[in-house]
């Protein structure tokens, strides 16, 4: 078996189930201390006031709308390679939280834009290629249940994925590129123009966000398994010995 | 208290942008715990198929 033990829906089915609650503890953990930094430790912004403390929750769930697209591209990609159930189903589990994190970070920025700019939407770079980034989520699900075959199906959204991934360099190099309503990059490397407790705050809530889309991906992951591999004899077995959640 | 909520004057676009989040994650944990729910009642009940209709050959039940 060696290093491809859990490329078996079998192996990495039990593994996942002990890996989930761990990243959900510490989701919740970290995203408690996050919010009490965010909404009640960090100061005022000299400009926006309270206003900024959007950035808390929209900086991390528009990084994770960009990370989970390429990790969902990168297991469509090994997907295709190498014709694997497992890597197609991994794609598969994450694209649901996906595309919610790209719809939150639209969201929030929409209500931090109305106060800062005086509108909730622009058509600049930045703004127009997240929302395609989630209209590139929406179609890799309704493509997914479009197809009957789950196998055709994996091939299909795999080649979609990767299509789509262009989008993400695109959405993050959008600020510098060209001229947009949306501010350049906050943490540039070696100098953040931003205060340090303010920092903090965004980094604890990143991974929060990170940790809560990895638990929730890897419930969904375990899910798409027993829902794909029915019929075989280790979820046979398996539905007569696992709780009920 | 109060202060806190009022955010400032903000208070409308903060709490639709928080508030926003908190349903929407809400309603994922739900989602997912229905769907893994569904799962392992259809695995223990394996005549049935995930869309509802029979997964294998129907046979009466003999009763």
């Amino acid at each position: 078996m060696g290093r491809f033990k859990y490329a078996a829906p079998a192996q990495f089915y039990p593994l996942a189930g002990k890996m989930a609650p761990w990243f959900a503890a510490a989701a919740a953990i970290l995203a408690v201390i996050g919010l009490v930094i965010g909404l009640y430790l960090a100061p005022i912004d000299v400009t926006q006031k309270d206003s900024y403390r959007i950035i808390f929750i929209h900086v991390p769930a528009a990084w994770m709308s960009m990370f989970l697209y390429v990790v969902m591209a990168f297991w469509g990609a090994l997907a295709l390679a190498m014709n694997t159930r497992l890597s197609a189903m991994m794609a598969q589990s994450i694209a649901p939280t996906g595309a919610l994190m790209t719809a939150l970070a639209l969201w929030t920025g929409a209500f931090w834009g109305k106060p800062t700019w005086g509108t909730y939407w622009a058509w600049d770079a930045r703004m127009t290629t997240e929302l395609i980034l989630l209209f590139l989520y929406l179609g890799i699900i309704a493509l997914r249940n479009a197809i009957d075959d789950p196998r055709r199906a994996d091939k299909a959204c795999g080649v979609l994925a990767l299509v789509g991934v262009v989008n993400v360099p695109i959405i993050y190099m959008s600020v510098k590129w060209w001229n947009t309503l949306h501010q350049g990059a906050t943490i540039k490397a070696g100098n953040a123009s931003i205060a340090a407790i303010m920092l903090a705050g965004m980094l604890v809530m990143v991974f929060a966000f990170w940790f809560y889309s990895i638990a929730v991906t890897l419930v969904r992951l375990r899910t798409i398994m027993l829902e794909r591999e029915a019929g075989t004899a280790w979820v046979a077995r398996l539905a007569e010995t696992e709780k009920e959640r | 208290m109060s202060e806190f909520f009022a955010m400032g004057g903000y208070a409308l676009f903060i709490w639709m942008a928080y508030g926003m989040v908190a349903l929407l994650i809400a309603l994922e944990i739900i989602a997912v715990r229905a769907r893994s729910k569904r799962a392992l009642h259809l695995a223990r009940h394996s005549d049935a198929g995930v869309d509802g209709n029979g997964g294998g050959a129907q046979l009466k039940e003999a009763e």
